[in-house]
């Protein structure tokens, strides 16, 4: 009776996992593009493609580090210790265009958080809301969690408690945003086009970016630093990128930073594992995998298999 | 009373409005273009080569989570009770425990996990010296002021479709959580008002269980060959009533058989389910004996079952219904209302009942959300079969109320949740405030305020403006 609240400490949790794989799953990409055809529309249009590319029949091992950072020789630090979430995920493409997506994530560590599971079902077709599930020990159940949709009237939902949301990692719907390149420069010693995305009147009211700059490597095409401005206009956050790989002939970032510049709070993701091409059975992305650990654990130890 | 209690949950949630403040608040850092991250944080901000390496095999002690939490809990305020109970501030609850859980998928297709938590009471814990056998619940062990439980403990074995589980689990059926006319499995037993995880306040209990899969629909059938019963409060708990007769434990030599099945799926943005079993009632009923010689009986009572459940998703908005239907449930009575006879003569009689819990969860922000639900029972043709000047205790429709909020701040390491709930017909209530701050994986501390109120004629009149305040310091691994 005195701590009924506690059943729902996992499940504040759960309201800001929302459509989390989509993050762990994506990554950038390079490709042969002529220097005539490049345009802001094109470059980005193709980066879609091939994040989606790479999300398919995906098994991706990934680490969330999370802190208060400051301003240390030079360099972004963190002044506490951060918060650091394991996480595996697992998730295939399919429907019209392969666009849709299933995908389940299961925490590794922290030991508070371990087992805790979310399936959830990404759907491509504008106004048709994603479809999210949670196990919780604590609740004994699998859980549906309304979210909204990122297409919808709904804040984007953080990720894992994190500074990324939905909205960071969305890919597509180009055609909602006006496409600008401002030029060319120099970031992280590499040469990069700055590409500027305006949202028209109807993204405007979903979105918390009045304006973002895209600083996208021009011979990988892999977004090296975005700045995210607010209305007024103010830099409200900013993401860096390092550590780009390639990876089955997709050049894909392996780290990204998220930094929050109004709470100087950051975010850190990892994707420490990303294996493409594995054959993953269409039940184990079901809620089955949520409740019943033998046989996710036998699921994952066949996948696990196929890595090696 | 009423303005301390208010006072103290008010204080928490300012407390938790400064974090936020402070947060909102915090002066920009300027990052100039030449700035970079530092690759040297402890290896685990930035990516390092460490982040490629093969993740080690699980060793034998990954298998393990445990967690140590000391517990203070203490009732602040003096006052009687609207039954006319004097109380002054003392410590209730201070008390050591250790939670240890474990899970092992030990070869393809099998699994075993378990948890089992230990306390230690603390002198100045109401139950320090003062455990009773007749008190304890299946597999719980006392000795002095050491007491041991096992809460869980099954055996897994997956088949393409099926999973078969045997051993001592967790049941839940419903939509609403906390507040379901269907989660009557595996009850919540509150016996010292102190329980510190919520998933170890459940009475589990042993079941073979069948689970049956395919894409769209998930079926599940439970057998309990020795459903238990929630103990009764402990002796000096802040739920005890001394009561002069001896309490009568249920017939253990009658046999007893749970069962039940449901079937769920999914269509869009809904989750369904209906369910039908058979179960034994959960608290039991008590039959008081009409004059100060005889003793209090405990009547089991086992009855069906039929329900349905649904949610469906509108955005950020879950609604949530469960529906029942009970045949055979026992109402409890007033036999000899009017007498001078202090313990009035409880009795019960076997009714049908009918029963809903509407609810909704409704995510503010990130950072916010609401849940809320209603659960409403009636038995139908109630005064049916009463006795000459017999009454049922409950009106034509009752039932709880529950209202949670909760805000979380500095990707959620600062969480504050507000927990209220009552009855419908307002004879009691309790509203809440908790506010647990995360330093790291391993510790945390939650402080918390509780306030409870009951009318003279309710069960939980000791409980009248009582206001708790406690402090709960955790670490695990």
């Amino acid at each position: 009776m005195l701590k009924p609240v506690l059943i729902f400490k996992g499940v504040r949790m759960l309201n800001i996992l929302i459509l989390s794989v989509l993050l762990l799953l994506v990554s950038t990409a390079s490709f042969a593009v002529s220097e005539t055809a490049v345009n802001g529309r094109e470059i980005l249009e193709k980066m879609a493609d091939y994040q989606r590319s790479i999300t398919d029949s995906a098994f991706v091992k990934s680490r969330l580090s999370s802190c208060q950072y400051g301003i240390k020789a030079n360099k972004i630090t963190c002044v506490e210790d951060p918060r650091v979430k394991l996480l595996e995920a697992v998730g295939i493409n399919y429907g019209k265009g392969n666009k849709d997506t299933k995908d389940v994530t299961i925490v590794v560590s922290p030991a508070a958080e371990k087992g805790v599971g979310m399936l959830n079902y990404t759907y491509d077709e504008p106004g048709k809301d994603n479809e999210t599930w949670l196990y919780l020990s604590a609740l004994g159940k699998v859980k549906r969690i309304a979210s909204g949709n990122s297409e919808d009237d709904s804040e984007p939902a953080s990720l894992f408690g994190s500074e990324f949301t939905t909205e960071d990692t969305d890919t597509g719907k180009l055609d909602d945003y006006t496409i600008n390149v401002l030029g060319e420069a120099t970031e992280a010693g590499r040469p990069v086009w700055k590409i500027e995305t305006l949202p028209n009147a109807e993204r405007a009211r979903k979105t918390r970016y009045a304006r973002t700059v895209l600083y996208v490597d021009k011979e990988r095409f892999v977004s090296l630093r975005a700045e995210m401005y607010d209305k007024q206009p103010k830099e409200i956050k900013r993401l860096l990128t390092s550590k780009v790989d390639e990876i089955k002939g997709v050049w894909t970032a392996r780290s990204q930073t998220m930094m929050n510049l109004v709470t100087n709070r950051l975010s850190n993701m990892v994707r420490t594992e990303i294996n493409t091409d594995v054959s993953i059975p269409e039940d184990f992305l079901t809620q089955r995998t949520l409740t019943d650990v033998a046989f996710r654990e036998t699921t994952l130890e066949k996948l696990r298999s196929q890595l090696k | 009373m009423l303005s301390a209690v208010l006072t103290l949950l008010l204080g928490l949630f300012c407390a938790s409005g400064y974090a936020n403040q402070t947060q909102a608040k915090a002066p920009a850092i300027t990052l100039s273009d030449e700035l970079s991250i530092d690759d040297g944080v402890g290896n685990t901000l930035s990516f390092d080569d460490q982040a490629l390496a093969p993740v080690k095999p699980d060793s034998f002690l990954d298998k393990f989570i445990f967690k140590l939490s000391q517990q203070i809990y203490a009732q602040i305020n003096p006052h009687a009770t609207a039954s006319g109970v004097e109380k002054q501030p003392v410590i209730e609850d201070n008390r050591l425990n250790f939670l240890l859980k474990y899970q092992n998928s030990f070869a393809p297709t099998w699994n075993i996990q378990g948890s089992a938590q230990t306390k230690i009471y603390w002198p100045t814990d109401y139950d320090y010296e003062n455990g009773r056998s007749s008190q304890s619940i299946e597999l719980e062990q006392r000795v002095e002021n050491i007491e041991s439980r096992l809460n869980e403990l099954f055996i897994s074995k997956s088949f393409t479709n099926h999973t078969l589980k045997l051993g001592r689990q967790t049941i839940v059926w419903g939509e609403a959580e906390g507040n379901s006319v269907l989660d009557n499995i595996n009850t919540l037993e509150y016996r010292d008002l102190s329980i510190i995880e919520m998933e170890d306040a459940r009475l589990n209990q042993w079941f073979i269980t069948w689970d049956y899969f395919n894409e769209a629909i998930r079926a599940s059938t439970f057998v309990n060959l020795n459903p238990q019963f929630n103990p009764l409060p402990r002796i000096s708990s802040p739920a005890y009533t001394p009561i002069p007769f001896n309490i009568t434990d249920p017939d253990k030599d009658n046999y007893k058989l749970e069962v039940g099945s449901r079937i769920q799926w999914s269509v869009a943005h809904s989750d369904v389910a209906l369910m039908a079993a058979y179960l034994y009632e959960n608290p039991l009923h008590y039959v008081t004996p009409t004059s100060m010689t005889g003793d209090i009986m405990a009547k089991e009572n086992g009855y069906w079952l039929l329900g349905a459940s649904a949610n469906r998703a509108i955005g950020k908005l879950l609604l949530k219904l469960d529906l029942a239907y009970s045949q055979g449930l026992l109402a409890d009575t007033l036999t000899v209302p009017l007498t001078s006879f202090p313990y009035q003569g409880s009795s019960s009689i076997s009714k049908n009942q009918v029963a809903a819990t509407f609810g909704f969860d409704y995510t503010l922000s990130n950072e916010q959300s609401i849940t809320a639900s209603v659960q409403a029972k009636a038995f139908l043709d109630r005064t049916a079969g009463l006795a000459i000047g017999e009454s049922t205790v409950n009106g034509d429709v009752f039932g709880t109320w529950l209202i949670r909020y909760s805000h979380s701040f500095n990707n959620g390491n600062l969480l504050f949740i507000s927990y209220n709930r009552g009855s419908l017909n307002a004879d009691q209530a309790l509203t809440s405030a908790m506010l647990s701050y995360t330093f790291n994986d391993h510790w945390s501390v939650m402080g918390s305020v509780i306030g409870t109120f009951a009318t003279k004629d309710s069960n939980a009149a000791l409980l009248d403006k009582d206001v708790r305040v406690g402090l709960t310091i955790s670490y695990s691994h």
